[in-house]
Order: structure tokens, then C-alpha cells, then sequence
């Protein structure tokens, strides 16, 4: 995957101006002042562990020589499977509808168009997401697009029949320090990846976010999707606390000039 | 396929209806209302208001809780002029009177699903998720976006990168949320009519529930790169029930653009 086309794509406009500094309120300092993020998770008033703050993912490439990019993104921004044993179960369907959008640099990616790019791809993607977290609601809002996600805490059971989605529906709730969250109602034609992993409208989600510390955010994501795997398949995601900015309003849309010079050549 | 409300109106299609209205008299959008169009929207959502005058729920610290589903008020689509008190005309400075005739349809940035700015808001629900530090409004149109409303902080940031939102910072005045806002870029339109503002936009909006079914929405605009003076321009909002946000992805097969084409009909 070419480097330069992935910040081609993804560069926002306002990426060399200036961030909102304001200091985030409430964060364990050491005794030399400096944040401690290794402090205990905050809680909320009824005791669950509070996964409000703004995230973004770990930078898990090695600097040199693969992390030293402007925007680093994680191993799997693009490729979701990269710590999968054996590679993903793919049905060969799917392998081969990966291959074929990857020969293609990944110009039908729905982000190329500026269209939403879902959950996996947004826990992925190197742009800031705050959580706001209420008593029967967590709210993920992502800097792309200034596009949220609803995941519904209050008990609700899930869709029957969900109409297709970008996002899915999503509802959570505890198992002990854990919040699983199910989602279920995707389209037909996701992408898990900049490299084209798919996934189906068969695709069952589902999430267990854990608050490890202070500045640390587990999230083990388990994709379910017979249509396109052979069997249900694990990846583990971490994502650490920004401190002291906020989210910056990146529009794709707007003065956007890369699609014309595309072509899949 | 079991949808709770008709789907059709969140295609383009609406948008573009809408759009059609944008040209045309506030008397004319009145009519739209009850046509095919963008108006079906809210005629939907009508369907779905509440007009409960029961109590105004509030927080354990005695803040009133404006969480919850809301409809648009249509004062702040088509026309600003509507929202204003009767009698009163929007300020404008003569190059922004100009720009507003001038603008057209097909260059509103809402046909073009940009964020909708403030005070404009577009016919679908959207939402008011409250925390006692943070309050969060998510949009149903537009481009499906949120606002952030900041209530930890007395102070706006300097020099403030141009955006379609601002920087919201908000404190209680007895039941009233008053939200200050600056750093807005001068890209997204009041309303259809397209009358517009410059960076040098401040609003100031006071935000009250006075009972379980209505929110009440004053907005103050402060422009004195557009406008001759402060003016302010009033919004009632109805709490909807038993539905909830859908996704609506404006972006996506946004076929109406090229068709938007015609004469003005205001000349």
C-alpha cells in the first residue's frame, strides 16, 4: 500500500494549524507534576469505570523505521489482520474481492469518496475520538466528518431487522469492568481497512471495551461474519488518552481535490 | 423491512425539494409544507411531537436536563426573517443584502452536505446529550455531525482555527443555558434564503425547557462584518417520541446536485 497515496487521502485541511490546547481538567499528576496516565481508571457516580476522554489510537510501529511517518497510523489501519495467527479465515470470496481492491489502490474505499468508514475503521483511523459517557448512552464522536456513534446502555435488546448501515446499531452492557457491546445491521460492501477486509451485512460485532488506566483504552473487537470468514476471529486494540487538545472539524468534502487525479493505474 | 417512519425523506430527493423552496417565497415554502418535498419531512415529524406540558425534568444538581429527541423549527430552514419578533427586518448591511439575492440554490453548502452552522438547522431529529460538563448536540442532516457545548471552561480559546460550529462555552443562568460561541468560518448559510455572516459572527444563545415537551431556543447575532446591529431570532423546538436518530449519510448518492437548475424566481 503506498504511503503517500494513505496521506494523500487522508491529509485534513486543517492539519498544520493551530490545536485547541485547552488542559483537560481532572488528570492524576505525579509528584513532579508531569499527568501520571498510569493512575487507576476514573469511575462514574454508579461505579462503572468511565471511558469519557479523548482517544486516539496507540502508535504500534517501531520508530525507524515504519513509525516515523507525519501521521502514524496503527499496523492496522491498514491491515486489520495483521496480529491474526495464520492470516484471517478468509472464505475465498473474500480474498479474492480483497485482492481485487487493492490491485485498485483502494479507490472504491467508501472514505475515498468522503463516505463514512465505519467502526473498525474509525477505532483505527489516526484521528481523535472523544467518548462521552451517560447513564444509558456512550457516545463515540470521530473528528472525520464530525460524524458520532450511538451505543445504546439503557438495556435495549438489538434490532430484529435493522436497516443496512454504515455504522450498525450498537448496544452495550456490563460484565464487571468490561462494557460488551453487540452491533448488528451493517450494509453489504464494508471495509475493514484501508486494504479492503471485508465484511457483510451477515456481520455480527461484537466489542469489549476495558479502561485499563488512566490513559489506556483496551478494545478487543470480535468480527463474526460467515458470509466472508470461515469462523469468528479476534483483534486486540489500543487506544491512549490525548491530553490537553480537543477535536479539530475535519469536513472530507470540503476543497476536495485528489478524486480527479485518481485513477487505478 | 421494518422502518418507523417513512424512509424515502432522507434520500437527496429531499434535499433537493428543499432546495427548490430555497428560491422561491417564504409564502411559497409555507405551501411546501404540506406538498411533496423537503416539507413531508416535517410533516412527519409532526406526527411524532410532543406537546407535553409536564414538568421540566432536572439533573440531581438541579439543573433542568434538556437531553432528549428534538424537532427542527422551520423558522431557521427557509427563512431567518420568520424567527425574527413581528415587525422587525434583518439588519443587513447592503454587500450582504447583495450576497443573499444573489445567492442560489445550488451553491447552498447544505445541497452540498456541509455542517449546517448555527442557527440553521435542516428537517430531521436530532439530539441534546447532557453531562454536567459537556453537552453534545448530534445531528440527523447535515453531514450527520455533532456540536460540542463546553460547560467546564469561562474562557474561549485564542486564535481559533475557522470552523462550521465555533468554540461553545456554556453556563447555567438560573434554568437558562446561555452558549457563547466564536470561530465560525463564514462558509454555511443562516437559512435557504442564504442570507449570510462573516468570521466575525458571535452568537449567543439562550437555551431554556420550560416543561417536559418544548425547548425554546433564543439566538442572539452579533456580526458586525455583515450586519448594522445585534438582532435575535426566536426558535421553538417540539421533543419527539418513540423513534430515534437514523443514519443519514448526505454524501452518499447525492443525485440532486446537477439537477438543481432553473430560474430564479425571486427576479
Amino acid at each position: 500500500m503506498n504511503a503517500a497515496i494513505i496521506l494523500l487521502l487522508l491529509a485534513p485541511s486543517a492539519m498544520f494549524a493551530q490545536w485547541l490546547d485547552y488542559p483537560t481538567a481532572g488528570v492524576p499528576r505525579a509528584a513532579d507534576g508531569k499527568p501520571n496516565l498510569k493512575a487507576p481508571a476514573p469511575r462514574t457516580s454508579d461505579g462503572k469505570p468511565d471511558f469519557t476522554g479523548t482517544w486516539e489510537p496507540e502508535k504500534n510501529k517501531p520508530c525507524p523505521p515504519e513509525g516515523c511517518d507525519d501521521i502514524q497510523t496503527p499496523w492496522e489501519f491498514a491491515n486489520i489482520g495483521w496480529s491474526v495467527e495464520g492470516g484471517l479465515p478468509f472464505q475465498p470470496w473474500a480474498l479474492e474481492l480483497k485482492k481485487a481492491r487493492q490491485a485498485r489502490y483502494s479507490l472504491d474505499d467508501p472514505a475515498t469518496q468522503c463516505l463514512p468508514v465505519g467502526i473498525m475503521k474509525t477505532h483505527t483511523a489516526p484521528l481523535m475520538k472523544k467518548v462521552v459517557q451517560t447513564p444509558g448512552l456512550l457516545l463515540i464522536l470521530s473528528e472525520r466528518n464530525a460524524m458520532y456513534r450511538q451505543i445504546f446502555t439503557d438495556g435495549r435488546p438489538l434490532s430484529v431487522d435493522p436497516q443496512p448501515s454504515w455504522n450498525g446499531y450498537s448496544t452495550g452492557k456490563w460484565e464487571g469492568e468490561t462494557l460488551v457491546v453487540q452491533s448488528n445491521g451493517f450494509r453489504e460492501d464494508g471495509w475493514l481497512d484501508r486494504g479492503g477486509t471485508p465484511a457483510t451485512d451477515a456481520l455480527k460485532m461484537t466489542e469489549r471495551f476495558r479502561r485499563v488506566n488512566f490513559g489506556r483504552m483496551e478494545i478487543d473487537v470480535t468480527v463474526d461474519d460467515p458470509k466472508a470468514y470461515t469462523k469468528p476471529w479476534t483483534v486486540h486494540l489500543v487506544q491512549t488518552l490525548a491530553l490537553d487538545t480537543d477535536l479539530l472539524d475535519y469536513i472530507c468534502a470540503e476543497n476536495e481535490k485528489d478524486r480527479a487525479h485518481m485513477n487505478s493505474k | 423491512m421494518n422502518i418507523s417512519r417513512a424512509h424515502w425523506f432522507r434520500t437527496p430527493l429531499a434535499a433537493l425539494a428543499l432546495s427548490l423552496a430555497l428560491t422561491a417565497s417564504l409564502a411559497n415554502a409555507q405551501k411546501l409544507l404540506t406538498e411533496e418535498g423537503g416539507g413531508q419531512a416535517l410533516v412527519a415529524l409532526q406526527r411524532m411531537q410532543s406537546n407535553s406540558t409536564a414538568p421540566t425534568p432536572h439533573n440531581a444538581d438541579g439543573t433542568p436536563d434538556l437531553s432528549g429527541l428534538w424537532g427542527p423549527d422551520k423558522n431557521f430552514m427557509y427563512d431567518i426573517t420568520s424567527a425574527l419578533k413581528p415587525g422587525e427586518t434583518l439588519p443587513l448591511q447592503e454587500w450582504a443584502l447583495k450576497a443573499s439575492k444573489g445567492h442560489m440554490s445550488n451553491e447552498d453548502p447544505n445541497v452540498r452536505c456541509r455542517p449546517s452552522g448555527i442557527p440553521r438547522m435542516t428537517p430531521y431529529p436530532w439530539k441534546i446529550v447532557q453531562t454536567p460538563k459537556l453537552v453534545v448536540f448530534l445531528y440527523e442532516g447535515g453531514p450527520h455531525g455533532y456540536r460540542q457545548i463546553f460547560l467546564d471552561r469561562k474562557e474561549h480559546s485564542k486564535d481559533l482555527d475557522p470552523t462550521y460550529y465555533g468554540e461553545s462555552i456554556g453556563h447555567w443562568e438560573g434554568q437558562t443555558l446561555v452558549v457563547d460561541t466564536i470561530g465560525f468560518n463564514d462558509i454555511f448559510w443562516f437559512d435557504g434564503a442564504g442570507h449570510p455572516h462573516t468570521e466575525k459572527l458571535h452568537i449567543v444563545e439562550h437555551i431554556r425547557r420550560p416543561n417536559m415537551g418544548h425547548l425554546e431556543v433564543d439566538v442572539t447575532i452579533d456580526d458586525p462584518g455583515a450586519y448594522t446591529k445585534t438582532f435575535t431570532v426566536y426558535g421553538h423546538m417540539n421533543q419527539l417520541l418513540n423513534t430515534e436518530i437514523m443514519e443519514y449519510i448526505c454524501d452518499e448518492n447525492n443525485v440532486d446536485l446537477p439537477h438543481i437548475v432553473g430560474k430564479d424566481s425571486r427576479k
